[in-house]
């Protein structure tokens, strides 16, 4: 049989709309009835006169349910409930985001590239573009004994917004479909013959995997030669874009 | 200090916000919109002011896969140039270039996708459009023992289709036969059609290789396309090319 207190609980609580709190608000109700019991009890009070008493002092069971109903406001008890279970979900989905997909190296990787960023050399040629500034300057240039020149030019890109990443690839400057000349004319991108494979004698291709920042861009392009290049002109007509940047390489003396 | 449930709710929802950019910085900012794929080939091609042509959504899976792969194919045009990319979504991934790299064009471009010929380019007054897609059969013969290749072309067909003007900057050609494509294909392929040629007539082998294993030569099919006014003249003609690999299969 439900006692007078479980009774009174439970009036309590209907008057709650919150209905997942009621649990824990007729457990911290059972504390105080109890703790209000055993005090009676101590000052020489009998079992069944204490629980009148102690119940007595509780309070009208629909006052007390109302009054509580006030507080455990069924939005900010369903707010704070969804708010719970998204934090779980997304640590859950930053656990596995973290552990399946390799986000967390290119996250560091991008902020080390971007951190340890080697300014153009004021000699740079540059151009503004829309998203950012493209910087090019000369850099080494090699000649193996058979003859073939090897030029290197070097690339940077600054861009005003994080020029968008992909956690799985390393997409650089060699993606981008610029046109390359010198002064014998166009150098291709590098496409080796489709009957020999043999690769042709003058074409252009990316050197290295490059720096990739969020923001700040390093590559590097060979121009692969006949001999060796005096200058070399960069542009982008696909885009329609009017610019050229040139390099120059100094003579050897 | 106890916090109230207000409080409570603040601070989750603070560790939410946090959660949420760390899980969409560690996936490399995914854009999950056809807008936010445009941005996104815009700073990467250092391109501007990009628009969308053509925008095609196909899904698959692998087998034992849980979730599917949406892929999102995109032309778009700035000025005068054109630009094809794709961006594949699986769960909350997105990879560029997943299935297909980009590629640009000045004045037109043209995309093979799922057995359709879409051909983008400035067609304001273009009332109607015919195309001819041009193979030839190639075989190219590998001798490890000379380590030499021997190239081998034959017959040439050319395929014309009737175009759909979708747009003043696209018109599309269907040219599979049939509904299914290479879904409802044997084991070797159909035989007939653009499809079929695509697939069946580029084939690398090497000599000797007793398992008959046939490699798919990549080849550039020339295609011309052909603008017609409202009255039937002819208004223009362009000189373009397709991969043999974009116009078989589903991708």
């Amino acid at each position: 049989m439900r006692s007078k207190f479980e009774i009174w609980v439970d009036a309590v609580c209907e008057q709650v709309r919150f209905r997942p709190d009621r649990k824990a608000i007729a457990r911290e109700l059972r504390v105080h009835y109890d703790d209000h019991v055993k005090d009676l009890l101590r000052l020489g009070r009998s079992q069944e006169l204490a629980e009148e008493r102690a119940l007595a002092a509780m309070g009208n069971a629909q006052e007390v349910g109302w009054a509580l109903d006030r507080v455990h406001k069924p939005w900010l008890g369903w707010l704070w409930e969804t708010s719970r279970f998204l934090a779980l979900v997304l640590a859950a989905l930053a656990l596995v985001t973290l552990f399946h997909t390799v986000g967390w190296s290119s996250l560091l990787r991008r902020t080390v590239d971007e951190l340890c960023w080697e300014e153009p050399p004021a000699s740079a040629a540059k151009v503004e573009l829309e998203h950012g500034t493209l910087y090019a300057a000369p850099g080494k240039v090699t000649q193996d004994p058979g003859g073939q020149a090897f030029a290197e030019i070097r690339l940077w890109l600054q861009t005003r917004d994080p020029l968008g990443v992909d956690p799985y690839y390393s997409y650089g400057i060699k993606n981008w479909f610029f046109t390359y000349r010198d002064e014998r004319g166009e150098v291709p991108p590098y496409e080796a013959d489709p009957l020999t494979r043999v690769a042709p004698s003058r074409y252009w291709n990316a050197l290295g995997a490059g720096r990739f920042g969020w923001t700040r861009y390093r590559q590097s392009v060979e121009l692969v030669l006949d001999e060796p290049p005096r200058w070399a002109e960069i542009s982008y007509p696909l885009s329609g874009q009017d610019w050229t940047l040139r390099v120059e390489w100094e003579a050897e003396s | 200090m106890r916090l109230t449930r207000g409080q409570k709710t603040l601070r989750n929802a603070l560790l939410c916000i946090l959660l949420a950019a760390l899980v969409y910085a560690m996936l490399g900012f995914p854009p999950y919109t056809v807008r936010g794929m445009l941005d996104r080939v815009e700073r990467r091609y250092l391109l501007s002011d990009l628009e969308p042509v053509l925008v095609e959504r196909s899904s698959w899976r692998y087998s034992g896969d849980l979730l599917a792969h949406h892929t999102t194919h995109l032309i778009a045009r700035t000025g005068d140039s054109y630009i094809y990319t794709e961006f594949t979504r699986h769960g909350l991934e997105v990879r560029p270039e997943y299935r297909r790299g980009t590629k640009m064009g000045r004045d037109a471009l043209c995309l093979g996708l799922n057995g359709t010929l879409y051909v983008a380019g400035d067609f304001t007054e273009a009332a109607s459009a015919a195309v001819e897609v041009t193979a030839q059969r190639t075989t190219r013969m590998y001798d490890p023992e000379t380590e030499e290749y021997e190239l081998v072309t034959q017959e040439k067909e050319t395929f014309s289709y009737e175009g759909e003007k979708a747009g003043d900057a696209l018109f599309s050609f269907r040219y599979r036969e049939g509904e299914e494509g290479m879904t409802s294909w044997g084991a070797w392929g159909p035989y007939t059609g653009l499809e079929g040629a695509a697939y069946n007539w580029y084939s690398s082998y090497t000599k000797g290789n007793r398992d008959g294993g046939r490699g798919i030569l990549h080849g550039d099919l020339p295609v011309k396309v052909t603008l017609y006014d409202g009255e039937g003249g002819v208004l223009d003609t362009l000189e373009l090319s397709i991969d043999n690999y974009e116009l078989y299969g589903n991708y």
